[in-house]
């Protein structure tokens, strides 16, 4: 069926696939929407359009006061009135301002940062200086190309962009059911790539990278840390990817079901490596499972168990290896809509010629 | 023989939108309304959320337009707002962008199953390749405004939209939709 190789076959399944000659503008819907916005903008007619500027006379009733009138005229003359007559709009944004979200704000040079509800910024007072202080919340910046670097600073660490997108996430709070602080800058890049620093390290993050910098710690890039074996940081990531997609197929996958099934049915020993519960939790999922009639059902089962509904954030602080180099502990914090974070420490062991979880 | 265009171009739009003219505001809107919607489209994969975010996108380019120093980048300037919008939207829902899947309508099973795995191939496509075949089939955009939202040349967009449809072509192949 179809001819891929075909352009106009392929133009007309891309058409047919895609296109949407239903959506039409309605500027007059859009206004009765947006009254808030119409009026911001429809506030900046200029004035004297409207009406004509009242006029104030000022009797001038002594010789002094002519005189000072006087050498204001001249002073005026010398340095050009139309200096001071410049649009507020057109003025280098001089004066350092605190932004909070929602709202996007838009930089001298074209850049854009998106503050999310509760998100907060400073921007530079210095005329030049590309950037702004990330103080709170999760922000979307894109930097315009070709005007030089641009840096963040946090608490935690600067990131510092040319020409990219990327999001920054400032958490501070405690996990709700381990009681742990945290605090930490997540980054993530959508476009192009920047360079994360504080005075403990520094990693460059590309496209599709995420890393954490906590407190107090060198910015840590799963991917870049050498401790972690390459397969094992691949997993990670797909299970990370799993948890934000809510893909509940995709997260039991991570889990060894052959194990797991021979375990249940009472065909494997207990292994606390392999199964990452006490002897009595296998025994129970033994009691609960032990007639599943296979290892399809005993994954659907888990799955049927999965849960991610709410999360909103989640990011991989740390990846610990054993110095035998076959276990693993992973810690996590997830966000959620409510802002109630979350920590947990995902085990991991190689067997059976892969890296598994063993629990969660 | 001189023939002028009649169409305003977008810096003198958004001058006149920043001096207050809510007209000049709508003739950008109008122009720029279903790329915004295809650009949300490829990022979210589902036709309503992509119209809310360009409605919403539209609000901030209105109440920031003043902010805007360079006019003629409009285009570019509110496709960054509407991917920053549609980024948010996203981690509302907790959910990254799901392949489309807004049923076509009445036809045979055969060619829905045909759009399926066109679109499933079209999601699988890095983001920048994705936003130029969704711009570019979504509603017959010009390469010319496609290129102002996108912030790229014409000529790039003529390059890139050939290896992307390759790519498309590869996914399918690979999908069993043969040569």
């Amino acid at each position: 069926m179809g001819r891929v190789n075909d352009e106009n076959w392929l133009d007309e399944a891309l058409d047919s696939a895609i296109g949407s000659h239903d959506t039409q503008p309605d500027f007059e819907q859009w206004k009765a929407n947006h009254p808030e916005a119409v009026q911001m903008l429809t506030s900046r007619t200029p004035p004297e359009a409207a009406r004509p500027p009242a006029i104030r006379r000022i009797k001038m009733n002594t010789m002094l006061v002519k005189l000072a009138a006087a050498a204001v005229i001249a002073i005026a003359a010398i340095f050009g009135v139309t200096q001071l007559m410049q649009p507020e709009a057109d003025q280098p944004a001089a004066v350092a301002q605190t932004l909070t979200g929602p709202m996007t704000h838009t930089f001298e040079d074209g850049s854009t940062v998106t503050l999310a509800a509760n998100a907060s910024i400073r921007t530079y007072g210095a005329a030049g200086r590309r950037g702004f202080e990330h103080l709170t919340g999760v922000i979307d910046v894109t930097v315009a190309k070709g005007k030089g670097q641009f840096i963040v600073t946090t608490p935690y660490g600067n990131v510092k962009a040319l020409g990219t997108e990327f999001t920054l996430d400032l958490v501070d709070g405690t996990t709700a059911n381990t009681k742990e602080r945290v605090e930490l800058l997540a980054v993530e890049v959508t476009e192009g790539s920047v360079e994360v620093s504080n005075d403990k390290g520094a990693s460059v993050l590309k496209e599709q990278q995420k890393l954490v910098v906590e407190k107090d710690r060198a910015p840590y890039h799963a991917a870049a840390d050498a401790d972690v074996p390459a397969r094992l940081s691949e997993r990670m990531d797909a299970m990370v990817a799993a948890m934000e997609a809510g893909d509940t197929a995709a997260y039991t996958a991570n889990y060894n079901m052959n194990y797991l099934y021979n375990l249940a049915t009472g065909k494997a020993e207990y292994d606390p490596n392999l199964f990452g519960g006490t002897a009595e939790d296998a025994q129970r999922l033994q009691q609960a499972l032990g007639n599943i009639e296979s290892v399809e059902a005993l994954a659907e089962a888990f799955r049927q168990g999965v849960n991610f509904s709410g999360v909103t954030s989640i990011y991989l602080r740390d990846i610990e290896v054993s110095a035998d180099g076959r276990h693993a502990t992973a810690r996590l914090v997830t966000g959620e809509g409510s802002g109630r974070l979350r920590g947990s420490s995902p085990q991991w062991h190689y067997f059976d010629n892969d890296w598994w979880q063993v629990d969660d | 023989m001189r023939i002028e265009s009649l169409e305003q171009s977008d810096a003198v739009l958004v001058e006149a939108a920043q001096e207050g003219h809510l007209d000049s505001f709508g003739a950008l809107y109008q122009r720029y309304h279903n790329p915004i919607v295809a650009l949300a489209y490829a990022q979210l994969g589902d036709k309503h959320g992509a119209e809310d975010a360009a409605q919403d996108a539209f609000a901030i380019a209105c109440r920031d337009v003043a902010s805007l120093r360079s006019p003629e980048k409009f285009g570019a300037w509110l496709g960054g707002i509407c991917r920053n919008v549609t980024r948010q939207m996203l981690r509302q829902q907790s959910r990254p962008a799901p392949p489309a899947n807004d049923p076509p309508e009445q036809h045979g099973p055969e060619r829905e199953e045909r759009w399926d795995a066109v679109r499933r191939a079209v999601w699988e496509l890095p983001t920048p390749e994705r936003e130029l075949i969704v711009m570019r089939y979504f509603n017959g955009f010009s390469q010319a405004r496609i290129s102002q939202v996108l912030d790229i040349t014409p000529s790039a967009v003529n390059g890139r939209l050939v290896r992307a449809k390759r790519k498309v072509a590869q996914f399918l192949k690979r999908d069993g939709f043969g040569s």
